[in-house]
């Protein structure tokens, strides 16, 4: 509710700015207008030097062909994003060979350009343009543009091929069991790992985002599965983002994330494809943005964070066991520290006795209290553990030994903490990374709930295991209730516990479209 | 304007409500048993009371806690906790405490109006046991066992445990409080005595059953009587019985047992009625070297019928000498009948001293365990 408040408030103030910020951009970028070709080779490569500026990567190559070397033509492209040896084999050794008298008539000049394409260039992708801005952004990603001197049209030959990273195994969500691959950086290897796994009905749109960056987007859906308010509600917000670059699909979810002030992230996202595709054959759009390996899947429902790839290719009676045990590790991770400082400090006559006994022992000398014990040792981990992150991993393991043995044994001997709390915060960051899509948010609430309990004991803990409820039972993902999936009621089959794979006989409702059958007969057969 | 209203409501949340009083773990005297002693004035007690030792902490402690025995007098429970409190360096926490231990002096005194302390604070528990000290209550506490350091763990186990009488776990100071302030009932509480063994360790025993009666102790039952009690009030599965005649023993392991009261008043007489109903299974039979397995079973019946018969009656007859009636055969009429009970509840005492009782028992052995027959030293070779 607060979130909600602060949200709107902070809403109205960004769009006033940005409105502002807009009509400046308009203003610098208005003056000269080339909106078409002027037809004259060099005046046309000057007008688009001057646009792209003398950079070094740029080439311009031109050269004369035809049986008497009487055409005059132009090839651009960008060093390092083409595959040169594409274009000397499908333009410029064809181009050098043809000897096109029998076509060439200088009364009918626009054949040229038609007959290049048509009988010269052996490329399955060749299109005609006009517009100079379109050949600029063709040949700035990546294709080849081919001018020739005396024509309005230039070609964009598709000849795209720079250094990649190839389909490695994801790093952020391994299986046992399961497919190996990854999404990376390539924006058509994406497409084609989706394209490979539905082959039917799969909708891949394609926009455009980011004023400077020019960074390909594309939608992926199943058409007639997807619901069609959603998808629209999609594409008006991202046609709305406006932004000079898109770095990383995570600049999208942050435009399409309808409660930027909540705990919890309403727009998910993964690094594996048949994740990617399972959610999409749930009528979820997948949103694949070029340079970046995660792809992001809306509408987003809290349990998906319980759920892993994995579930669906083990046996159910052990992945409903797995899927119990990461509510458990979540509660864990939010809540042990709160628990054990609620308990020591207000509720003792809760703990057994021989319990407190061992507490009371362990407490003996040491000189903070609970409070201050748990959150020296939890930050002391949160700074392990970030520093462990970005470290090249050999340096990443020393740390983690030092750290280990610094927080475990030294933290304990030397009578700074006792060592049920070492033993807490321990399990508490184990369960942390049981479900790692939640980290972020539990290690939030995690501080959170401490303070609450140091001062107010059990009600404080109550309070703040409230308030999480109303935010997650009032948080909406693209309008589906962000719990659907954990009323218990409703999608048994694969919530808290998941039942074979036969027993989903529909899709989720709240996602789907007018195909929801998933198993068994359909609708039209 | 919704923003501030949400803004109130989280900080009345936070400051109108709350638990004031927290206190870490370590500030904490955790009290682990409490003992009511007489003092040296006749309206004047000594609390004694059982505390944990943490001073040692974590790293030297190897094993068990050590406790302290701290005491003071005062006119009532709080103030002895008073001036206990001007000593000690830590919070007295009562939540923890294991027993209540009575001196078998103050316990003839008169013990109810001290235990008003223990219910009427919010710390203590009311399910705690009730036990009456044999010496003195500070005697006990300060006892260390071979097995517990602390003794008010022990004697706590000791009530919980299956070989102890069961029924004593259910002697608490609710229900020692409950049966008080009943109109003909009266209370009961086990005695614990600290005693040194043979191999001189001191050891605690329960050595029988304490009777009150108008929150004074008037008497007790011996370990036979206790037994006969039990069989009424409620006997624990687990154990064994052991009959024994000139020929033999054996040791008979109680499968089950049920136990009902009944009175009646009739032609100006109370009449109380005792059903029993129990099966045993034997777990041990030595001698009888001239029973056959056959006939086994029938004899063992009647040894065991013997023995219960002579125990149930020895504690009515106990009871009845007392004039008080601690089984409830009180409560029994007037369950039945309360127009009766109002006739006789004047004289109570008097009436049920000289009241006649009946015992029925239903014995049965189900099992002879995994042999029939008899070892006997000299088997028969034939």
């Amino acid at each position: 509710m607060l979130f909600k408040a602060l949200n709107r408030h902070i809403k109205k103030i960004i769009s006033s700015k940005e409105i502002k910020a807009e009509n400046e951009w308009e203003k610098q970028n208005s003056c000269p207008i080339y909106s078409e070709l002027i037809g004259v080779l060099d005046e046309d490569l000057n007008k688009i030097r001057g646009i792209v500026g003398t950079s070094l990567d740029i080439k311009v190559t031109t050269f004369n062909f035809g049986e008497n070397s009487e055409l005059n033509g132009a090839v651009i492209f960008v060093d390092g994003l083409v595959n040169q040896e594409l274009i000397a084999q499908s333009i410029l050794q064809p181009l050098k060979l043809f000897k096109g008298n029998e076509i060439y008539m200088p009364s009918k000049p626009c054949d040229v350009v038609e007959a290049v394409r048509n009988c010269v260039i052996c490329s399955a992708d060749v299109v005609y343009e006009e517009s100079p801005a379109k050949l600029i952004n063709a040949f700035m990603s990546g294709d080849t543009v081919f001018l020739i001197d005396g024509f309005k049209r230039g070609l964009i030959i598709s000849t795209r091929g720079w250094d990649k990273r190839g389909v490695t195994e994801p790093q952020s969500e391994s299986v046992i069991r399961g497919p190996r691959e990854c999404f990376t950086e390539n924006f058509r290897t994406n497409t084609a790992l989706l394209r490979r796994r539905i082959k039917s009905s799969l909708i891949i749109e394609h926009m455009v985002i980011g004023r400077k960056s020019q960074t390909s987007v594309a939608l992926a859906y199943v058409d007639g599965v997807v619901n069609p308010e959603i998808l629209n509600e999609l594409k008006s917000q991202l046609e709305d983002i406006s932004i000079d670059a898109l770095i990383d699909s995570s600049y999208i979810q942050s435009y399409i994330d309808h409660n930027p002030f909540s705990l919890f992230a309403t727009v998910n996202y993964t690094e594996k494809p048949d994740v990617a595709s399972a959610r999409i054959l749930e009528g979820r759009i997948a949103i694949i943005t070029d340079g970046s390996p995660f792809v992001l899947t809306v509408p987003m429902l809290f349990i998906e964070s319980f759920q892993t790839a994995e579930d669906y290719y083990v046996r159910p009676s052990y992945a409903t066991a797995l899927r119990i045990l990461r509510f458990i590790s979540f509660m864990i991770a939010i809540f042990a520290p709160a628990i054990y400082i609620s308990l020591t400090t207000f509720h003792q006559e809760l703990i057994p006795t021989k319990l407190l006994f061992t507490l009371a022992e362990a407490k003996e000398g040491t000189p903070f209290t609970a409070f201050i014990e748990s959150f020296i040792m939890v930050f002391a981990f949160e700074i392990l553990r970030e520093a462990g992150l970005r470290l090249p991993r050999p340096v990443g393991q020393a740390i983690s030994i030092v750290g280990a043995l610094v927080m475990g044994e030294a933290a304990v001997s030397a009578g700074i903490v006792g060592a049920p709390v070492v033993i807490t915060v321990a399990i508490t960051a184990v369960a942390g990374f049981v479900v790692p899509s939640q980290t972020d948010v539990v290690t939030i609430l995690r501080i959170i709930s401490m303070v609450f309990s140091a001062f107010l004991g059990g009600y404080g803990f109550t309070l703040v295991f409230f308030a999480i409820l109303i935010d997650l039972a009032s948080l909406t993902s693209f309008g589906v209730p962000y719990f659907e999936g954990l009323i218990p009621a409703r999608n048994v089959q694969d919530s808290y516990i998941r039942m074979p794979i036969w027993t989903m006989k529909t899709r989720p409702k709240s996602l789907s479209g007018v195909d929801d059958i998933r198993r068994g007969k359909t609708k039209n057969n | 304007m919704k923003i501030f209203r949400v803004i109130l409501i989280f900080t009345m949340a936070l400051f109108l409500a709350g638990c004031w009083d927290s206190k870490e773990v370590g500030d904490l005297a955790i009290v682990t048993g409490m003992g009511i002693d007489a003092g040296a004035e006749k309206d004047e007690i000594k609390l004694v009371l059982q505390v944990g030792d943490m001073s040692k902490g974590q790293k030297d402690s190897q094993g068990e806690t050590e406790p302290i025995i701290l005491d003071s007098t005062g006119v009532n429970i709080q103030a002895a906790i008073e001036s206990l409190k001007i000593q000690s360096t830590r919070s007295l926490y009562f939540s923890h405490n294991q027993v209540i231990l009575i001196g078998e002096e103050q316990a003839r005194r008169g013990i109810a109006c001290f235990l008003d302390w223990f219910v009427r604070n919010e710390n203590t528990r009311m399910e705690v046991p009730l036990i009456v000290a044999k010496q003195d209550a500070k005697a006990v506490l300060q006892t260390k066992t071979t097995q517990n350091n602390i003794s008010a763990f022990a004697v706590k186990s000791m009530l919980d445990n299956d070989v102890a009488p069961s029924f004593y776990s259910k002697i608490n100071l609710l229900s020692f409080l409950s049966t008080h302030i009943n109109k003909t009932t009266c209370p009961i509480a086990p005695i614990v005595v600290s005693k040194i063994d043979s191999d001189k360790n001191t050891i605690l025993e329960i050595e029988g059953t304490a009777i009150f009666k108008e929150g004074k102790m008037i008497g007790e039952l011996g370990i036979h009587q206790t037994e006969g009690l039990m069989w009424i009030l409620g006997q624990s599965p687990k154990r064994n019985i052991i009959v024994k005649n000139d020929d033999g023993n054996a040791a008979l392991a109680i499968v089950s047992s049920q136990s009902s009261i009944s009175s009646d008043y009739i032609d100006g007489e109370f009449i109380n009625e005792v059903n029993i109903k129990a099966t045993f299974r034997i777990s041990e039979l030595a001698g009888f070297k001239d029973k056959h397995s056959d006939n086994i079973i029938p004899f063992i019946n009647d040894l065991l019928k013997d023995d219960m018969y002579t125990k149930i009656g020895s504690a009515i007859q106990s009871s009845k000498n007392y004039k008080s009636d601690i089984f409830g055969f009180g409560s029994a009429l007037y369950k039945k009948s309360p127009e009766k009970f109002e006739q006789i509840v004047e004289n109570f005492d008097e009436i049920y001293s000289k009241s006649p009782y009946r015992i029925n028992l239903e014995v049965e052995v189900l099992d002879t365990g995994k042999i029939n027959g008899i070892l006997t030293d000299h088997q028969n070779k034939g």
